[in-house]
């Protein structure tokens, strides 16, 4: 089902929306999720993902569909709620959900979040998706092999490298290829 | 400088995933996805329950009946309602004689530096004036820390350069909002209040009078004239209408030049999900025979209500916030225009809600024990199966759950939820109605309860149950502006 719809019938029906929306992106929330709380239960994943959509449910009128999406607003809702509950079960400060959300960067971190980003893109295609695939959307490496049509050990062997030289342009050296 | 790749991963924002948003959505197993959405939902109704099953259960408290159902007929249908209609309210059913006031609107709307005002639902019911105010536009820049959701600032923000003075008997004062409600939006990274509506009631000795609203900033006012309102409507004068089951869904609409403003009421001596103030948000209304959202055809679902053209095309809402809620009803503005019309308004089956309750004594077994207990409902048959405990754990905490079946009675209605609560258990807030059932299509119910205790009082409550026929109004003609 389209955002749009989906959206209408949120605000028609949330009970009925919040339903549908969970039929169509709890995997994505899911796999987010379960990547950032890898070391914990799985019953801390599940709780978490169904905080994601229970913060969808009281903030889904300010998606733009303009601009943005539900996949998308979703994605980042789910990264946050997990580094939340993350930092809670590691026994780290914790900053409240909607500070974390909505709290503008401060310039320096729009500039890291911008050197990510030209490090990310600087792989190319597919390598900045698949990295991405896999260190933010938490996607098994055997769904990866298949939306790319690769094998899975050649999706590992470009997810190392990639990782490798995104790290190596952020901790500031040179990349070689290796 | 040196940058923690997982870190820097976390600050990532919607706008920089655009184009790494995958296109092919993983799977995951439907028992767990089924488990989340099942948690969700009961966040969402314990949020949302939270101060109205108090009052429920306050009320309530009082009827209790020990091993048996304090039960009442089907349908009470003893006393006659008053059904008035009063413009800004709606359909409003009167049980007490009060006296109802309508509004003559004088000046319901103006648009000033960009911000346009709009008053709704005015009217009075004895010494009590109701009123709304919704403002949109660019109405306030926010700060970062005025942007949280429970900021206090932005609220007191708009209260000071927003207030509401209201004139009336020759004198002038300031009003205070009850509920209130605003919509930020994010315009190119600044957040900004686009609409502000806010809730009134003021006590007056005499309601039959001209009242002006002034708000700050502005030099339009709003203004009515409230006169009481003698006359008893029949909800078929208000446009089409249809009676089944002793349910009356009536609905009219009317063309204005911002669309189609169509108006739906649902009567009833009934408590319905839908209508009922305490039951609005606890009850789900889903078409009947479709127990699980998940088997219910996309398509069938967004239609338990919907609107079509002469065409047989379906109308849309224009926007999310064209909607009003009025007593026994709403009122939604469509895309469309008088060319749209006839209008075609199906409603799905309704959800009743039924004021028996009762409880029964059950013996904690070790790990299991077979039940084989019955309660009666009006519409439906409960049947306790099985109950199952876990050792408790290191807190002295045991979970157990109750397996039951619903038999639902031949008839016009039919029973498919009810409420249930252990009354020992430890949380007794967070028991829900259990309306999904698994596969083999008994319901399974969960409590936490001290390792100590041997026995538990379940209690039932609110069967809910499903009031089957749909309503079909056809909607020849729009009727004159308001």
């Amino acid at each position: 089902m389209e955002d749009k719809e989906l959206l209408r019938v949120m605000q028609q029906n949330p009970e009925h929306g919040i339903s549908l929306v969970m039929k169509q992106y709890a995997a994505l929330c899911y796999y987010i999720v379960k990547q950032k709380l890898s070391d914990f239960s799985q019953e801390e994943v599940e709780e978490c993902v169904s905080d994601v959509f229970l913060a969808f449910y009281h903030q889904y009128t300010a998606i733009d569909l303009e601009r943005g999406s539900i996949k998308g607003f979703l994605s980042v809702l789910s990264r946050r709620k997990a580094i939340d509950r993350w930092r809670r079960l590691a026994g780290k400060e914790t900053l409240p959900l909607q500070e974390a959300i909505t709290t503008s960067d401060s310039l320096e971190q729009q500039e890291e979040r911008k050197i990510l980003l030209d490090a990310v893109l600087a792989l190319g295609d597919p390598d900045a998706k698949i990295v991405i695939l896999k260190y933010y959307f938490g996607y098994p490496t055997k769904k990866i092999a298949e939306i790319f049509g690769l094998k899975e050990n050649t999706v590992d062997q470009k997810v190392r490298r990639s990782l490798a030289k995104v790290k190596a342009i952020l901790e500031g050296g040179d990349c070689h290829e290796v | 400088m040196k940058y923690d790749w997982e870190e820097m991963l976390d600050r990532l924002e919607e706008k920089d995933l655009i184009e790494f948003l995958p296109e092919t959505l993983p799977e995951m197993d439907e028992v767990t996805r089924k488990r989340i959405e099942k948690r969700t939902l009961q966040k969402i109704r314990e949020e949302r329950n939270r101060f109205s099953r108090k009052q429920i259960v306050a009320v309530l408290i009082c009827l209790v009946a020990v091993l048996g159902i304090a039960g009442r007929e089907p349908i009470q249908a003893a006393f006659e309602r008053l059904f008035y209609y009063l413009p800004g309210a709606g359909m409003y059913v009167d049980e007490e004689g009060n006296t109802l006031y309508e509004a003559e609107i004088i000046n319901g709307e103006f648009t000033e530096n960009d911000i346009h005002v709009r008053l709704k639902n005015v009217y009075a019911e004895n010494h009590t004036v109701n009123m709304e105010v919704e403002m949109t536009g660019d109405l306030l820049e926010l700060t970062q820390e005025a942007y949280e959701p429970d900021s206090k600032d932005k609220y007191e923000q708009l209260e000071e350069m927003y207030a509401v003075t209201i004139e009336y008997d020759g004198k002038q004062d300031k009003l205070t909002h009850g509920n209130k409600g605003a919509l930020v939006e994010d315009k190119d990274n600044t957040y900004v209040i686009t609409r502000y509506r806010r809730d009134y009631q003021r006590y007056v000795k005499n309601a039959e009078q001209t009242y002006v609203l002034h708000i700050a900033g502005f030099e339009n006012a709003l203004s009515f004239r409230l006169t009481a309102n003698t006359g008893k409507e029949q909800p078929e004068n208000i446009g089409a209408s249809q009676t089944k089951n002793g349910i009356t869904v009536t609905a009219g609409a009317e063309v204005t030049e911002e669309g189609i403003w169509f108006e739906y009421y649902v009567l009833s001596e009934e408590i319905l999900a839908e209508t009922d103030q305490t039951h609005r948000f606890i009850a789900i209304s889903l078409p009947y025979e479709y127990f699980q959202w998940n088997d219910v055809p996309e398509a069938e679902l967004y239609q338990w209500r919907y609107v079509m053209n002469r065409n047989g095309e379906m109308l849309y809402p224009k926007g999310l916030y064209f909607h009003d809620n009025l007593e026994n009803g709403k009122r939604i503005l469509y895309e469309g225009t008088a060319e749209d019309f006839p209008l075609t308004f199906y409603q799905a089956a309704f959800t009743g809600v039924g004021e028996e309750r009762g409880t029964i004594e059950i013996p904690v077994p070790e790990t299991s024990e077979e039940l084989a207990k019955t309660i009666d409902f009006p519409y439906g048959t409960v049947t306790l199966e099985q109950i199952q405990t876990k050792p408790g754990n290191e807190n002295g905490i045991k979970e157990l759950e109750i397996i039951y079946r619903i038999q639902p009675k031949e008839g016009k209605r039919k029973m498919y939820g009810v409420f249930m609560q252990v009354q020992e258990a430890v949380q007794k807030e967070a028991n829900e109605l259990t309306i999904f059932p698994e596969e083999d299509g008994t319901y399974h119910f969960p409590a936490k309860i001290s390792a100590e205790t041997k026995e538990i009082t379940l209690e039932l409550y609110d069967p809910y149950y499903w009031i089957v026929d749909d309503y079909t109004l056809v909607i020849e003609a729009p009727n004159e502006t308001k």
